[in-house]
């Protein structure tokens, strides 16, 4: 691999890097280990609706994903004293979501019930139901985008699994390519090139509705 | 979608031009998106399909907090 590859792929990018500022971070996980009661609470708070998307995008359906959101950071409570402090926290709690939301699938597999539920959570028949940030809009072009928001949706959830795991990832999360090879546990090479089938199938996918 | 082998090593290489991956080859896909209908299109499809994603406000439940500290057995407690 190319050393500007490798140099690209280190730099975490738009959004990512604004959102985790690391030394408070740190300092919230020493201060929950010090025993300070409200440190755990600020550093659920300042993670769990972004883990959230993240799982939600990668099983499609929003109430078990906040239930899988909640057991990882039981987890994270749980084996924090554990945690290599040289290591990114958004590392580890992104790998263990991840590896959460892979079990989910792998269960849901076996289940009939998979493809009603996904659709139930993507179209907004739940209690919670994704929102945009749009509505005094005319009502045709909030149709319109409403459209276009549960195409990109369904989308998504068409890729396979890895695929989805690398998109959300890399275009929503804007985790570089080696946060993303850290907890998918696979190669730079493999991301990348799952990366670049993702984008592909998505575009292509999606094209006749932006037509 | 592909019409010339220049699209089939843009689509092959996506990556690269989308991060911006430094080296001989981005330059040659800048180019090629500049200048191929086909590609645009493809980069702009892309483009907003993430956009539109990246507008989804997706948030925890009220009761998020409540119930996670009730699950740790009152930990730490939502209090902030």
């Amino acid at each position: 691999m190319s050393a500007p590859f490798t140099a690209i792929a280190q730099a975490p990018f738009g959004a990512a890097a604004r959102r985790d500022p690391g030394p408070e971070t740190a300092s919230l996980i020493r201060d929950h280990l010090a025993g300070d009661p409200r440190a755990f609470t600020l550093l659920v708070t300042r993670y769990r609706n972004r883990l959230l998307a993240f799982v939600f995008r990668m099983i499609g359906d929003r109430e078990r994903a906040e239930d899988l959101v909640q057991e990882a950071f039981i987890r994270v409570h749980r084996h924090l004293h554990r945690f290599d402090r040289q290591r990114k926290f958004t590392t580890w709690l992104y790998t263990i979501a991840s590896n959460l939301a892979k079990n989910e699938l792998r269960n849901r597999s076996r289940s009939p019930l998979v493809y009603e539920r996904t659709l139930r959570g993507l179209l907004g028949d739940e209690s919670r139901p994704v929102e945009y940030e749009d509505s005094r809009s005319r009502p045709d072009l909030v149709h319109h985008r409403r459209h276009l928001q549960e195409a990109v949706e369904r989308a998504v959830t068409r890729l396979s699994p890895h695929q989805r795991e690398v998109f959300v990832l890399r275009e929503l999360e804007g985790r570089s390519y080696e946060e993303i090879a850290l907890v998918t546990g696979c190669n730079l090479g493999t991301v990348k090139s799952r990366l670049n089938r993702a984008r592909q199938h998505f575009a292509e996918i999606i094209a006749p509705d932006l037509e | 979608m592909a019409a010339t082998p220049e699209c089939t090593t843009f689509r092959d290489n996506y990556s690269t031009y989308r991060d911006r991956i430094a080296g001989p080859l981005l330059d040659i896909l800048i180019r090629h998106r500049s200048t191929c209908p086909h590609c645009a299109a493809f980069d702009r499809a892309l483009d907003t399909g993430v956009a539109l994603l990246r507008q989804a406000r997706i948030t925890t439940s009220p009761a998020f907090l409540e119930r996670l500290f009730h699950r740790l057995g009152g930990a730490a407690g939502p209090s902030c």
